[in-house]
């Protein structure tokens, strides 16, 4: 209930910021009430680090690791599910922010600006759907990472009885680092694995024009691997390790 | 317990190489490994330091092309250098030198010389328009890089167009000119006719032209000097250095620094965010900026806009002025004889300077204004 609560009050402030942003249409600039939307929305990274942590933490703190490490289930099936809360919402979130960013820049005619820009006019539809896709991709990804590593630090530092806090944020930044030295050696041994391209479009002599921008797969085969690693090592902290 | 206890020394461990990384860790040797753009890789690759493993020198028949209007010469684009210059004999003449590098070894050595055959320059003529092509392998053995140094010469009157990867060197032509180039180092000098450049990174120099000049560049750094047509262009980032110019001048700097000086005609800027200098400019002067710092020159009417940051205006020579200064949520210093209005976050300066012939207008919001004469 504390999370939905929560979660509820985060997006209860998400709304009041849009209202209030679009009751300031026609006092301040477009492009100022677009830009000052985004703002607050570094949020997100924190809440995922903050939830990804209680949501273990609550566990001790009311007292109900004793059902959870109990419980005749295999690890897997309580970590994923911590994930999936974590997973619908960071997915919840982004929707919600996305969709009023959305409603801002068309209230304020920031969008529609744009999209009569002359250039837009020659960006194809297509590439901007594929780009719009990858990038919120990425996006959800990259704060489900944070999150596992967030929430293995948390349990990793239950094996300590004491200065857990400092144990969490070391480890918390061992595996950032981990993450780092993965991706360079990745680039050396799973060099052989073909590379992928994406598109990247600019706008020349009038003309759209696309160029290749080459991503190495290596380091993103080594990376993915390790998070792998880093998932069953939590789960294998949370069923034979951790105590309550 | 035994799982636990392996679990923290390997965390000891572990901790302990991180920390000497850590450490260690020197940021001149940082690069992003994931990612590689493919633009930098062909700017690293168009001037390789060691000779090829492969280099031959052809010539091509020369050719005429028929007299008349729109007269056109296009160059296809070419990995490699390109220079065009003037041909007093009339004809079009065109020379180029295919360059390949392997890794130095015997057999890549034969695998260039293998490809180097595939690869060939020609011309494609229809009436008064000749077309300099290049056909090549759609795709190099791996560890080959392939460059085409092109040397071209055109006669009077006849339009260039080339688009081009790598540096390129066009002077002396009596034609107009229309270059894209996507990287490298551009220069087009003492050309008659107008100029178009269209620039991805690059560093583009265009000097002494007699027609009109336009240029867009997305990244890098921009020098226009002696011009005797308009000026128009844009610089989405970078530095524009901008000089000695007869007509007038229009150009857009989206992030970066521009320095315009000596312009007989007038001059409209519109920037972005950055450093904006412009003095010398006999004409009218109008600059637009988002953030930053501009310090302008101002000899007769002015109209000069800034969002927030600093904004300089010298009054120069013997002009009079109008002047009608207001600073939004900042101040504007003076030690000329206006009459100032204060309101809360608000100053307006007002009143004639000399015969005031000339309007001075300036608008600063969130910062400072200093209006001086010198």
């Amino acid at each position: 209930m504390g999370h939905r609560g929560e979660s509820a009050l985060i997006a209860g402030a998400i709304v009041v910021w849009i209202i209030f942003l679009l009751s300031r249409i026609g006092i301040w600039r477009p492009d100022v009430i677009t830009g000052v939307y985004w703002l607050p929305m570094g949020f997100l990274p924190l809440w995922v680090l903050w939830t990804s942590v209680q949501l273990y933490r609550q566990e001790w703190r009311e007292n109900t690791s004793y059902l959870m490490l109990s419980l005749p289930v295999r690890a897997r099936v309580i970590t994923s599910a911590k994930l999936a809360v974590l997973v619908t919402g960071i997915v919840g979130f982004t929707l919600l922010i996305l969709a009023g960013g959305w409603i801002v820049a068309a209230r304020t005619g920031f969008l529609g600006s744009i999209v009569r820009h002359p250039e837009f006019a020659k960006v194809p539809t297509e590439w901007i759907i594929k780009m719009s896709l990858f990038g919120y991709g990425g996006l959800v990804v990259g704060l489900v990472v944070l999150g596992l590593i967030s929430q293995f630090a948390y349990l990793f530092s239950r094996l300590f009885t004491r200065f857990q806090g400092l144990v969490m944020v070391w480890t918390w930044i061992l595996m950032i680092w981990l993450l780092g030295v993965a991706a360079d050696l990745g680039s050396v041994i799973f060099g052989w694995l073909p590379d992928f391209y994406l598109r990247s479009l600019t706008i020349f002599f009038d003309t759209p024009e696309f160029s290749l921008v080459r991503v190495e797969s290596g380091p993103i085969v080594a990376v993915a691997l390790l998070l792998i690693g880093i998932y069953s090592l939590l789960n294998v902290l949370l069923e034979q390790v951790v105590e309550v | 317990m035994k799982l636990k206890r392996v679990l923290i020394i390997g965390f000891a461990i572990l901790s302990a190489i991180a920390l000497w990384d850590m450490v260690t860790f020197d940021p001149d040797e940082f690069e992003l490994e994931i990612v590689n753009i493919e633009i930098d890789d062909v700017e690293r690759n168009l001037n390789p330091t060691r000779p090829p493993d492969f280099e031959e020198r052809r010539s091509l028949p020369s050719i005429f092309v028929e007299d008349g209007a729109g007269r056109t010469v296009t160059v296809d684009n070419m990995p490699g250098r390109l220079e065009i210059g003037s041909s007093e004999s009339g004809e079009i003449s065109a020379e180029y030198t295919v360059r390949i590098w392997g890794d130095g070894s015997r057999p890549a050595r034969d695998q260039a010389e293998a490809v180097a055959k595939e690869v060939e320059v020609a011309w494609v003529q229809d009436g008064g328009r000749a077309r300099l092509t290049l056909s090549r392998p759609n795709e190099l053995p791996k560890g080959l890089q392939l460059l085409v140094d092109v040397r071209l010469r055109v006669p009077h009157g006849i339009d260039v167009v080339a688009e081009h990867t790598g540096d390129v060197v066009i002077e002396g032509l009596s034609g107009s000119v229309r270059l894209g180039t996507a990287t490298g180092r551009a220069v087009v000098r003492q050309v008659q006719g107008p100029v178009t450049v269209a620039g991805r990174i690059a560093q583009v120099n265009v000097s002494r032209i007699q027609g009109p000049v336009n240029v867009s560049l997305q990244g890098g750094r921009l020098d226009i000097a002696q011009v005797e047509g308009e000026v128009v262009g844009s610089v989405s980032f970078g530095e524009l250095v901008l000089q000695d110019v007869a007509g007038d001048v229009t150009f857009r700097v989206g992030q970066g620094t521009s320095q315009v000086r000596n312009v007989v005609g007038n001059v409209t800027l519109n920037g972005g965010y950055g450093e904006t200098r412009i003095s010398g400019v006999d004409g009218n002067v109008a600059v637009t900026q988002t953030i930053g710092s501009v310090r302008v020159g101002v000899t007769r009417s002015a109209d000069l806009m800034l969002e927030m940051g600093e904004m300089q205006v010298y009054l120069e020579g013997d002009g009079g002025w109008s002047v009608d200064a207001v600073a939004e949520m900042g101040e504007i210093r003076t030690g000329l004889p206006l009459a100032r209005e204060e309101s809360p976050g608000r100053t307006r300066l007002s009143g004639t300077i000399g015969d005031g012939a000339h309007q001075l207008k300036m608008e600063v919001n969130r910062g400072t204004g200093v209006l001086s004469r010198r």
